[in-house]
């Protein structure tokens, strides 16, 4: 079992948060460890998974609908739920 | 972009209701991915997107215009898809104990050995994969992903979306990425 730690600094680097001296051991540890580097390319793809579905477009009309709704005079409707 | 913003809050306090649609304009597409990943439905997230809007032109007058426009505008989005989840009352959550089990979650009972066949990144299929994977994450995990990856900001931006420490957001997300890498190792 590897050590939770270096599961600690994938996460840290993945954050963009990892300084160079920890970047350093997580380095060498992925460089002699199989199953830690299985994990943290694991994590890496998973990222980019995620990223890959951004971008969606909302639907057609979707302002001049929620303009539709507003309310007409703001006073009168304070809360609708 | 926020400078355009502000000049437009203006003059919706004003009273100018098409100066508001410029701001819809502007953010519409994140708000309805918010709404569309936190909740997994077309039509529900179009209309939590555009009640998040009326909501935000409702109470325009107690944004802080010292702030980010957006980070104002997620938030009020964010509290609305996770008021509405709950609302939803799912008669079981995956992050809930197994019964008659000891910390056995209902992760640990989703196959997650299925070999799924190899496929390009950017296909319909994948996305509705990890759409799926993502609403499979319980709501605390579920908004910090989706507000890292999807929409893209810092750290800092959603620790003051959902009023949680950095440390906190850190943690979930972290958690978050654990899970669905759990789930989508063999995608």
């Amino acid at each position: 079992m590897c050590p939770d730690h270096i599961i600690e600094l994938m996460h840290e680097y993945l954050d963009e948060e990892i300084d160079s001296e920890k970047e350093k051991v997580l380095r060498l540890h992925l460089q002699n460890c199989k199953d830690c580097e299985t994990i943290f390319n694991e994590l890496k793809k998973t990222i980019a998974f995620v990223k890959s579905v951004s971008n969606m477009q909302a639907p057609a009309n979707f302002t001049a609908n929620v303009l539709a709704r507003l309310p007409k005079e703001k006073k009168k409707v304070l809360m609708t739920r | 972009m926020e400078a355009i913003v502000k000049k437009r809050i203006k003059q919706v306090i004003k009273g100018d209701q098409d100066a508001f649609g410029e701001i819809v304009e502007i953010y519409k597409n994140s708000v309805f991915q918010l709404c569309f990943r936190m909740l997994g439905n077309r039509h529900e997230a179009e209309d939590a997107a555009q009640e998040a809007f009326i909501r935000a032109y409702v109470n325009i007058k107690s944004f802080n215009q010292d702030l980010k426009f957006s980070t104002w505008l997620f938030r009020i989005a964010t509290n609305l898809c996770i008021d509405r989840m709950r609302k939803k009352k799912p008669d079981h959550y995956l992050d809930a104990d197994v019964v008659g089990t000891e910390g056995l979650t209902m992760y640990s009972q989703i196959p997650s050995n299925t070999e799924l066949p190899e496929k390009e990144l950017e296909s319909m299929e994948l996305q509705e994969t990890v759409q799926k994977e993502i609403l499979k994450l319980p709501e605390k995990y579920r908004s910090a992903i989706v507000l890292k990856y999807m929409e893209d900001l810092s750290l800092n931006e959603i620790s003051e979306i959902l009023d949680l420490p950095v440390g906190t957001v850190k943690t979930r997300i972290h958690r978050g990425r654990e899970a669905l890498k759990q789930q989508l190792r063999y995608v």
